[in-house]
């Protein structure tokens, strides 16, 4: 991996490249500023490896078909931003309830509605878990790098598959338009594994049959194979037939948000910076982790003992390494591009009586590490 | 600041301010260094106030807006308004003749070039990134060339002359 040329690109096209190198094989979308150059390198990709881009007529469309290709057998994805992240919530439901992998990029800009379309915010970490309605559990990761986009786009398919989950890549705009230096690394076997079969014959497969524990999720055949199944965003039995009984839907309900809940030790992935011994924590994620570690690394040089917690998972949230490090230090410092989304998740966590400050900024700007510097100083005093 | 250099572009849209941006970076990544460019500008295709901020460092980069910068490019007049009044003794910015009018108060660190001059207007930014390396010396004048060759012989639209262009700006300086 260190001996592989460095090329010198941009967030989103390396999202792109990161689904290529998983093996996606179908795009359909509807470009969107921040996010339009991952369609268009989707666009001039996907052919050149056997794969189809689509430009659809919007965003429900966009979604409902990487849905259908997903069933056939594909690993399949979409790009948005804010705008089209809205549109897509009612088929994205269709697939946390059908249980259908795919992979969505929200490059988030500032909102609401059309808001601002060149701006960066990081609006949306409530609209990526609760967007589309009703209970269910969902996986949400948040790249901070051009080389995150890259590893993480490849980590969201494996995931999506594992789980039979939809998964959001919740990118930015000041990172997903940021270029750097990145390596494309080719993906694992693991990491590029086509789905399992079922390992019983078809007429016994159901495939929604749900193991207690959580431990086997079962598999999804391609449409088309011998194994014959029915997908609907209605509640639905282990079979995939009706299933509208008190019994059924609780099982159903439990099982969608069980599912992920019970997989966190997979799932779950955050970074850590100076945490051994620091005794003030900047909890961060996306663009707001780079001013972090900025500022973080400023803070020592001052002889601040600070260190950062960065959440690449934000869904499911990252309970456990939040509540540890909220239990070793005196004080937590939040900056995010919105009024306080993660904070008040932290705040949940704050079992530990510590002062918790949000930096919220909201005006299209990123924060700089002073401020998150100054905050840390105020916390120490 | 150990190995760290920024590097600001600045101007209105459609001057391919972000276009130079990424032939620095990706000249450094040549040279086995890290490299990012974050832009910010309008929705507009043209007119308004656009920069780029060019980050050069053999260490890891975290924040990816410039704070301190070196070097400053000025094409517009609202690009010069802007930073010369804020910028470090240790700056140097660099303005196009043409199009700024300075306002003496820095004229000890800020130096001017008719880009008109220099090249013509579809490669006036080449010019420019000629001028900021030769000035910054941030990477070597044949890192640049090297990209502008590999991007001048794909499908970019960069054009034909955009090496000249480049050479000329370096040349300019030392004259």
């Amino acid at each position: 991996m260190t001996g592989l040329a460095q090329v010198f690109t941009s967030g989103n096209e390396a999202i792109a490249e990161g689904a290529v190198a998983a093996g996606a094989s179908f795009y359909a979308g509807y470009p969107i500023t921040p996010s339009s150059e991952i369609a268009e390198t989707a666009a001039r990709r996907l052919p050149e490896t056997g794969g189809m881009y689509v430009q659809m007529e919007d965003e429900l469309s966009s979604m409902a078909a990487i849905v259908g290709a997903s069933v056939s057998g594909a690993r399949a994805f979409t790009a948005t931003s804010g705008p089209g992240f809205s549109l897509m919530q009612e088929n994205l439901g269709m697939a946390v309830m059908g249980e259908i992998p795919c992979v969505v990029v929200n490059v988030q800009r500032s909102g609401p509605s059309t808001g601002m379309a060149t701006k960066p915010a990081q609006g949306d970490v409530m609209q990526a878990r609760w967007g589309t309605h009703g209970d269910h559990g969902i996986i949400t990761l948040a790249p901070s790098s051009v080389q995150d986009c890259y590893d993480f786009t490849i980590r969201a398919f494996s995931l999506a598959d594992r789980f039979r989950t939809p998964v959001i890549l919740l990118a930015d705009a000041a990172v997903a338009k940021l270029k750097e230096n990145v390596r494309f690394r080719s993906p694992t076997p693991e990491e590029r594994a086509p789905r399992p079969l079922p390992n019983c014959p078809p007429e016994a497969y159901r495939p929604f049959a749900v193991d207690p524990e959580e431990k086997v999720i079962t598999p999804l055949p391609p449409f088309g194979s011998d194994y014959i199944f029915r997908v609907t965003g209605s509640m639905h039995d282990e079979t995939g037939g009706q299933g509208a009984s008190p019994a059924n839907a609780d099982r159903v309900i439990r099982h969608l948000a069980g599912k992920i809940e019970k997989n966190r030790d997979a799932i779950v992935r955050v970074r850590r910076f100076f945490l051994d011994d620091a005794d003030l924590a900047v909890i961060a994620f996306g663009c707001s982790a780079r001013s972090a570690r900025a500022a973080v690394r400023e803070a020592r040089r001052q002889g601040i003992p600070a260190g950062l917690l960065e959440l690449t998972t934000l869904w499911p949230f990252p309970d456990d390494d939040v509540r540890d490090v909220l239990s070793r230090v005196r004080g937590a410092v939040v900056p995010e591009l919105n009024l306080g989304q993660a904070a008040g998740e932290v705040r949940r966590l704050n079992d530990f009586g510590i002062p918790v400050r949000g930096i919220s900024r909201v005006d299209g700007t990123l924060i700089p590490p002073g401020d998150i510097l100054s905050a840390l100083r105020e916390a120490r005093s | 600041m150990n190995g760290k250099t920024e590097i600001v572009l600045a101007g209105v849209g459609g001057q391919g301010l972000v276009t130079i941006g990424a032939i620095l970076g990706e000249a450094a990544v040549l040279e086995g260094r890290n490299a990012c460019l974050s832009s910010s500008y309008g929705t507009e295709a043209r007119g308004t106030f656009t920069k780029s901020d060019v980050i050069i460092s053999d260490d890891e980069i975290d924040f990816i807006e410039a704070e301190e910068p070196a070097a400053v490019l000025c094409l517009a007049q609202a690009a010069y308004d802007r930073y010369s009044p804020v910028l470090g003794p240790e700056a140097v910015l660099i303005y196009d003749s043409d199009r700024v009018t300075p306002s003496g108060k820095g004229a000890s660190r800020e130096t001017g070039y008719s880009l008109s001059a220099l090249a013509d207007p579809g490669t006036a930014n080449l010019a420019a990134l000629g001028l900021v390396t030769a000035l910054s010396g941030v990477i070597r004048e044949e890192s640049a060339a090297e990209v502008l060759r590999k991007k001048t012989a794909s499908s970019s639209p960069l054009r034909k002359g955009s090496e000249e262009a480049f050479r000329k700006g370096f040349a300019a300086v030392s004259l």
